[in-house]
């Protein structure tokens, strides 16, 4: 699944950290949904939703 | 460089954490290694120059290890990682504690130990109260506090390197069991399998976590 988290958080001007405290995740976790390796939960992409206060679609988009 | 630039990496924090895992897996190695010798001298009774010498360059070995563990120690940094990612840290380095003083009790327990990898002497009901108290009540509550604090992908990578290593063990045992009715392998030995078992799923934990 592709997303826009790496690009969210250059806007920000925000680390890998910074997003990982946000958050609540290691920046390992951080790291591997920016590159595809984990899907995050619903709940977790939930979060991520709420944080750039856009919705789950506008930032992860199925490759299908 | 902005901060986008910085961090694209998975694994900045994998090489520390290697470091300390060899440096805290050869100071359990040396401290092992100066009791065994220790003991061994004590039982032939007579101290020689060159058992000093030996005992010394072991104990400085040891100093140095200790120091580089102490060096790349995982210190909690509070203002730039999540709290699930200290407290998980936290609690792995209790059980590795815990996991030390099991070995440690379980050399005292059994002083012929350090003649063999895994022991099978007996061991007196004190002793063995003691490390099954250990194994049995504060492993289990310790881990589940661990697993309550982790976060989707570091439990999505435990939980791929269990499943892996359970097939593991489904095909070593019985291929061990086959092998050594054949007379090719010497007689299976739980520890050795459950140690074989526990390194795969551990290395296979790490690497999905870091890489």
């Amino acid at each position: 699944m592709k997303n826009r988290l790496k690009v969210l958080r250059a806007e920000r001007d925000w680390s890998q950290a910074d997003l990982a405290m946000r958050l609540d995740v290691s920046r390992q976790a951080v790291n591997a949904i920016e590159t595809g390796k984990h899907d995050p939960s619903l709940p977790l992409a939930f979060r991520i939703s709420r944080l750039f206060d856009m919705s789950i679609e506008e930032i992860f988009h199925d490759e299908g | 460089m902005t901060k986008d630039d910085i961090d694209t990496d998975a694994s900045p924090g994998a090489k520390q954490a290697l470091i300390f895992a060899a440096t805290f897996i050869a100071a359990v190695f040396l401290i092992g290694l100066v009791f065994g010798f220790s003991q061994s001298i004590l039982k032939h009774g007579e101290i020689e120059a060159i058992d000093i010498a030996i005992l010394a360059g072991m104990l400085t070995a040891l100093a140095v290890v200790l120091n580089l563990v102490w060096r790349v120690w995982p210190r909690a940094r509070p203002d730039s990682e999540a709290q699930s990612t200290i407290k998980s840290r936290t609690i792995l380095l209790q059980m590795a504690v815990i996991g030390l003083v099991l070995g440690v009790i379980s050399a005292l327990a059994d002083p012929d130990s350090s003649q063999t990898l895994f022991s099978n002497g007996p061991l007196t009901p004190v002793w063995a109260g003691a490390m099954l108290a250990i194994w049995l009540v504060f492993l289990p509550v310790i881990s589940w506090k661990w697993w309550q604090s982790v976060d989707e992908h570091e439990a999505t990578a435990y939980r791929e390197g269990g499943f892996w290593a359970a097939h593991l063990y489904l095909f070593l045992v019985p291929a061990w069991w086959i092998a050594e009715r054949a007379g090719w392998l010497p007689p299976q030995e739980p520890m050795i399998v459950f140690i074989i078992v526990c390194v795969f799923w551990t290395g296979w934990w790490l690497y999905k976590r870091y890489f």
